[in-house]
């Protein structure tokens, strides 16, 4: 069932890239931001092999932390449903969530985005490849392998249930105005407090500096968001035990996260229609604004827009 | 496409294929499907006809694990659906009513991933999809998307999708609906054929001459509960199915005056 989810996700990407002339040509850029991206994340995590273990430790955990952000917000946002294997599409076949939950989170994986996030996520191993002697070097790498996996299954995970979970929402004209608009604003924001940061920056010393990387890293390190990447760090610190603690924590984030999946992919199968409308008709005497325009044809195109 | 040599006529013996007992369900504060109850023999073309909004679809998406109902149950060849959708959903083929596929595949790679995903043994995978496209006359276009394909031609690979793992059961919501003249008479010739195997069709349909011509038993629907079902003898009594049918769901005849403006010498 996993590899033919797989290659039915490979074969619709396929088709549609070869349908299109400038999906091909977004997919060749999205490809060479997604290099770019690749290249500059897996350097940064070598490069973290240099820094101390304490350094590493935060940089790490604040950039995974806003990238599974990322895989939280951005699908809600921009992208909407995953349209290529939308669960709705299983539910004639004969199949349950259960089956069809390994295929579909691996096929997840596949695109660039996924791509790009698991090769600098496994590039952490390097990173934490520290310690005294063959053992403590593989017992590094070893929770560093471990939180990447859980790590990269968090983004996935969060972005499906949230997807799913807001699907009838998110297929809604009024929801997607609503998210563009916050799009903008979020956008217009990142740029005031990039300003705000800097400008303290420069008053600041570097020791104040690192000090506010340090608090917002143990923040994030404590979200569902920064919780498995923060699980090599602890170790590499000398605190086996808070690793272990947040090891646990990010198996039960990974593990509430699958049964939420679950029981949304569970009704999405047996329920894929929706609804028919609940009966709430439109009113009828949109009074006000059908007097507001003369009835002439404009008039009624003036007040068609300004209805929505 | 026949069913299984094991699914002769026999093995079900006078169980129905499917049985839908107090299904119920409302939307809101309008109840589409009030208590109803249906039998479908096994073996038999049957016909359910009625009014646009008697609940025909929601009846039929009910029976086929695609809408919980409110209250009551549906069976399918001696299976609950509900009590177990995978299960039920295996034994059946279901032709929807504009139910979203993998649009993004050819004709021939969406045959082939449905039949994988439903089971089908690889070695007959080959000759199923062929013959299934060739009967319904796409191999020509069995390379293009189904995106690209019209509406008639989503309806064929619809019924081939639903045919390709040789089910016993079928339900079709409007098989011939804005399906050509040919390809239609192709339709109702592998419907026949294969309830001639054995198998037992359920389709949906506002042509009554199609159902009086096609199927063997018909039930009419109407404000979500059945008003007649029986043979289509039976039901028709005597005179024309169309007739009869209108004289069940009660003619409003359109005032006279209401329209008059429509008549091209009123303005």
């Amino acid at each position: 069932m996993v590899a033919l989810l797989v290659s039915l996700k490979l074969r619709l990407m396929s088709n549609s890239l070869h349908r299109s002339t400038s999906r091909m040509v977004m997919m060749l850029i999205g490809g060479l931001y997604a290099l770019l991206a690749i290249a500059t994340g897996a350097g940064a995590m070598v490069a973290l092999r240099l820094a101390d273990a304490s350094l590493a430790d935060d940089a790490s955990v604040l950039g995974f932390a806003a990238v599974t952000l990322g895989w939280t917000l951005l699908p809600l946002l921009v992208f909407g449903v995953d349209e290529t294997l939308d669960p709705a599409v299983f539910a004639l076949l004969p199949v349950d969530a259960s089956r069809l939950m390994p295929g579909l989170l691996l096929a997840g994986l596949i695109g660039l985005p996924g791509v790009a996030t698991a090769v600098v996520a496994l590039s952490s191993v390097l990173t934490w490849s520290r310690g005294g002697g063959v053992a403590g070097v593989v017992a590094h790498m070893g929770a560093a392998l471990v939180a990447a996996v859980l790590g990269i299954a968090t983004c996935l995970l969060l972005s499906r249930t949230l997807t799913s979970g807001f699907a009838r929402l998110l297929r809604t004209r009024r929801f997607r105005d609503a998210a563009a608009g916050l799009i903008a604003l979020l956008a217009a924001s990142a740029g005031l407090t990039v300003n705000a940061v800097m400008s303290r920056a420069e008053s600041a010393g570097f020791d104040q500096l690192r000090g506010l990387v340090h608090t917002a890293a143990v923040v994030a390190g404590w979200t569902p968001f920064g919780l498995p990447w923060s699980v090599p760090g602890s170790l590499a610190t000398g605190q086996p035990l808070l690793a272990v603690v947040r090891l646990l924590l990010s198996l039960g984030v990974v593990g509430a996260l699958w049964l939420g999946w679950r029981r949304q992919l569970d009704i999405s199968l047996c329920s894929p229609i929706d609804g028919g409308g609940d009966g709430t008709a439109v009113r009828a005497g949109h009074g006000v604004i059908d007097r507001l325009y003369p009835p002439t044809a404009a008039g009624a195109i003036a007040g068609r827009c300004l209805r929505y | 496409m026949r069913p299984d040599a094991t699914a002769g006529p026999a093995a079900g013996g006078s169980a129905p294929a499917l049985s839908l007992r107090g299904l119920t369900k409302s939307f809101g504060t309008k109840v589409a499907v009030d208590r109803l109850d249906l039998d479908v023999a096994a073996g038999r073309m049957f016909g359910l006809v009625g009014p646009n909004g008697a609940g025909k679809t929601t009846t039929l998406s009910m029976a086929t694990g695609l809408l919980r109902p409110d209250a009551g149950t549906a069976t399918v060849l001696g299976r609950d659906v509900w009590a177990d959708p995978a299960a039920a959903k295996a034994l059946m083929g279901v032709l929807p009513d504009g139910l979203r596929v993998f649009d993004r595949l050819s004709g021939r790679e969406l045959l082939t991933y449905t039949g994988r995903l439903r089971g089908v043994p690889e070695q007959d995978m080959v000759q199923r999809v062929d013959a299934l496209l060739s009967a319904l006359g796409l191999a020509d276009d069995a390379a293009t998307l189904v995106v690209d394909y019209s509406a008639g031609m989503r309806k064929k690979i619809g019924l081939a999708c639903a045919l390709v793992h040789a089910p016993r059961l079928v339900l079709l919501d409007e098989p011939l609906e804005a399906v050509d003249p040919v390809s239609g008479e192709v339709i109702r010739a592998i419907l026949r054929d294969y309830v001639a195997g054995g198998g037992t069709v359920v389709l949906s349909s506002h042509v009554m001459e199609l159902v009086e011509h096609l199927c063997d038993d018909v039930a009419v629907v109407a404000d979500g509960r059945v008003v007649a079902a029986g043979s289509v003898e039976q039901v028709a009594g005597g005179q024309s199915l169309q007739q009869r049918f209108l004289d069940l769901i009660g003619v409003r005849a359109v005032d006279e005056g209401t329209l008059a403006w429509l008549r091209s010498s009123s303005r």
